[in-house]
């Protein structure tokens, strides 16, 4: 860890009637869940999981979610907080977490099926230019993630995006 | 010796603590007129700073042989004083625990979301936890360094304690612009110092 990090408060002189503020920004709620059918009905959430957030360098939250599997984050406006899990101390995991009402594309196109089906856990290969799979293209891999995903959410597995579907999306992957 | 240049985390506790006087002796000296006008406040200092440490004086107490005699060591105190807010609501009767120099002090804040706690004045670091059960907020703090209001690092470092924290400053002024319902400029105005340093305390 590098000696820059961390908050700057001052350290007052006995007399002082002055103070600092440490001010939390808003939460951004995250829920870790076990794929839609395990074990069953709405006892998804992953507990037990360590984390930790890290925003400008220093560690701002460090945790261990409950049953329901939920992380409040905290994420600065016009800046970003960092998610990481952690399993034995180490960082097993990592997602950046941005404030931003455009970052996910609309959910009537195939980009935004696709970010969302990525963000619920849905393999959907490695094309596009950040090998995440999200390229706006309807790969054998997206319709395929598209099935699981009507199945598992009780949709006719069709794999044509009705307003079923992009409801069903919109509401477990958000925006 | 006695003018000290100041290092980033020296403040006038730590420093007159270091020297054996009271922080009133060394900022009310004459010979710091000018560091006076130009900080207004004794614990916001700036790297390069010239600090005039005075001589200390010797004190002189007559007193009879073969009995026993008792003096007081004035001691000097750093506080801690603290607002914690939760997007800007106070975070009223949350526990907490705060780590300086390896003794662990715990304590809840009061209605007002303050908490205040006495602190060696060498202490460079500290870390507070605040909440209970599994999840905690983790504050690393460097004590001592908050920078003035008219320099970057000083916009910088409240930014991040008001939860602005971003690499890019002006995107972070920006955000805090908006969010107090001050014209959106990106740039660190008299009118966003005098807001920054009202919210901030300091």
């Amino acid at each position: 860890m590098s000696e820059t990090l961390g908050r700057v408060v001052a350290r007052l002189v006995a007399s002082s009637a002055a103070f600092n503020t440490l001010n939390l920004p808003p939460a951004v709620p995250i829920h870790f869940h076990r794929s839609p059918d395990f074990p069953q009905g709405d006892v998804r959430g992953i507990d037990g999981l360590d984390f930790q957030v890290v925003n400008a360098g220093a560690v701002v939250q460090l945790g261990r979610t409950g049953p329901n599997g939920r992380i409040d984050v905290r994420v600065p406006p016009g800046g970003s907080a960092t998610l990481q899990l952690l399993h034995g101390g180490a960082v097993v995991a990592e997602y950046e977490i941005t404030i931003d009402a455009g970052a996910l594309s609309a959910v009537n196109t195939v980009r935004g099926q696709q970010e969302r089906l990525r963000m619920l856990g849905y393999q959907i290969g490695h094309t596009g230019t950040d090998g995440n799979g999200i390229d706006g293209n309807q790969s054998f891999l997206f319709e395929r993630s598209l099935l699981d995903f009507q199945a598992d959410q009780g949709l006719l597995p069709d794999a044509v995006v009705s307003p079923q579907t992009t409801a069903s999306l919109t509401a477990r992957a958000g925006g | 010796m006695p003018t000290h240049v100041v290092q980033q985390g020296d403040c006038l506790s730590n420093l007159t603590d270091q020297f054996g006087l009271k922080w009133e002796t060394v900022w009310n000296h004459p010979n710091n007129q000018a560091l006076r006008e130009k900080r207004s406040d004794p614990n916001v200092l700036y790297p390069g700073d010239e600090l005039y440490i005075p001589d200390r004086e010797t004190k002189e107490v007559p007193r009879p042989t073969e009995k026993r005699h008792k003096f007081v060591k004035t001691g000097i105190r750093a506080k801690l004083k603290l607002k914690l807010l939760d997007d800007f609501q106070p975070r009223a009767g949350v526990s907490y625990e705060l780590q300086v120099d390896g003794v662990q002090k715990s304590g809840v804040t009061d209605g007002q979301g303050y908490l205040e706690q006495w602190i060696p004045p060498s202490a460079r670091r500290a870390r507070l936890l605040v909440g209970k059960g599994t999840i905690k907020d983790v504050y690393d703090l460097r004590l001592g360094e908050l920078d003035p209001i008219d320099t970057e690092e000083g916009i910088r470092g409240r930014l991040v304690d008001l939860g602005f924290g971003s690499d890019n400053l002006n995107e972070a002024i920006n955000a805090y612009q908006k969010r107090e319902g001050l014209p959106i400029t990106g740039e660190a105005n008299e009118a966003t110092r005098n807001r920054l340093k009202e919210r901030f305390g300091q």
